[in-house]
């Protein structure tokens, strides 16, 4: 695990060290509750509003991440350096997906709280809601990092990575949306939808490193 | 053996030119090697189809017995692109500890590493790779290369972009690695960089290896 931690610590630092990337993606977040909240105001249900603007905006996170990581690395030649290392392609994978869910669990976090301000009962710590956002984050973290390492030298990534990570989610975000409707209207959703919301995503988030990583190596 | 390519061909796209045609190449402990071709003749991508980097399209490359790409053939190889692979926003010191982490190298510390030193590395240790130069990047990537101690040295236009004292250092180093039963297989465009009587030219010619210089 030694070369888990060297990566991880390598993931997070230079994600820090980019300060613009890291002012657009939190600013994009900022930028995007406050929208889904002034529609919010307007909607008959407000929690189905933020429900399919929070569903959107998590693809969208999806999609910078994808472009950010693996892709990044492969156009500045540092995916070079770490493919000619002794290291298992699964475990630079994890990291990345690791690094990327954090990121995305953030974002989404910084959403709800900034919709929250302006959309009565929505309350961003309402465990059922934080739960879903961890979820969310871990399976975008994992699906996310599959496609950009699975583009990474590809011609086609510049439509593929869109394409891919839309296709690869959609399953996925149908099976989340009901948990999030029964979760933003403030009560808790059936334990039936929570696990099986829980499964698809370490299922979909496991299947998707292993394959990375083969593509990887 | 320590390096044996095989009749290696590759093309990139099903039906594009071929990059490399048939080469053939084998570097024994002591062997400096070095492939002289103009730009577009095959140089990088002979040196990452070694480093496993990329799969021929046929052929076969061994690396010490294994195949080129397995976790075994990468523990033995030290690699240095003509595009650093060292992270910019990192510190050469940071850098170095990553890669010592990836190749199990215990206890590293770059300050206390000869290499360093005879490179002149140590008063650019804590700056971030993207205020150096090239010529010290370079310097840092055979650093990086080194520090797990390879039985093979790849190494991508080595000479290109230091200046004379930088070749002298280098040299040297390769040439101590190369005594202690190492091999180096080095590309240069032009067989004029290439320093020295230690190394065995071989021209590489749209894709072809076509003689000894």
């Amino acid at each position: 695990m030694r070369e888990l931690k060297a990566l991880l610590r390598k993931d997070l630092t230079t994600e820090l060290r980019d300060k613009g990337d890291l002012i657009v993606k939190l600013s994009f977040a900022v930028a995007a509750g406050v929208v889904a909240s002034a529609a919010a105001a307007y909607a008959e249900e407000p929690a189905m509003a933020v429900a399919g603007a929070l569903i959107i905006f998590t693809v969208m996170t999806g999609l910078f991440e994808a472009y950010s990581s693996f892709i990044r690395e492969a156009l500045t030649g540092t995916l070079d350096g770490l493919r000619a290392a002794p290291v298992e392609g699964w475990l630079l994978l994890a990291s990345k997906a690791l690094v990327s869910s954090l990121w995305v669990w953030l974002e989404l976090i910084i959403f709800a709280a900034t919709a929250a301000i302006f959309t009565l009962g929505l309350n961003p710590s309402w465990p059922p809601l934080l739960a879903w956002t961890v979820g969310e984050a871990v399976f975008m973290g994992g699906i996310s990092s599959f496609v950009s390492a699975s583009l990474s030298y590809g011609e086609a990534r510049a439509g593929g990575v869109a394409l891919l990570v839309l296709s690869l989610s959609i399953p996925f975000l149908r099976v989340s949306v009901d948990p999030l409707i029964v979760s933003l209207s403030g009560t808790y959703p059936s334990p039936g939808g929570l696990a099986s919301m829980s499964i698809a995503a370490l299922g979909f988030t496991a299947f998707t490193v292993v394959l990375g990583g083969l593509t990887l190596e | 053996m320590l390096v044996k390519a095989e009749d290696v061909w590759k093309r990139y796209t099903i039906d594009g030119p071929w990059v490399l045609q048939g080469v053939s190449i084998e570097a024994s402990p002591g062997d400096m090697i070095a492939v002289v071709g103009s730009n577009g003749s095959g140089k990088t991508t002979l040196i990452k189809i070694l480093a496993g980097l990329i799969r021929p399209s046929r052929g076969r490359v061994l690396i010490d017995g294994h195949n080129a790409g397995s976790i075994e053939a990468k523990r033995i190889l030290g690699l240095v692109l003509h595009t650093s692979t060292l992270y910019p926003t990192l510190t050469v010191r940071e850098n170095l500890q990553l890669y010592a982490d990836l190749y199990g190298v215990r206890n590293y510390d770059p300050s206390s590493d000869p290499v360093v030193e005879t490179l002149g590395l140590s008063r650019v240790l804590d700056q971030p790779v993207y205020s150096l130069s090239f010529g010290w990047r370079k310097r840092a990537d055979l650093v990086r290369s080194l520090l797990h101690k390879p039985k093979v040295l790849l190494l991508d236009e080595p000479f290109t972009g230091l200046d004379e004292r930088g070749v002298e250092d280098l040299l040297a180093i390769l040439e101590e690695h190369t005594l202690k039963g190492g091999a180096v297989i080095a590309t240069s465009p032009r067989g004029s960089d290439v320093p020295g009587g230690s190394f065995r030219k071989l021209r590489l010619v749209n894709g072809r290896i076509v003689g000894a210089e």
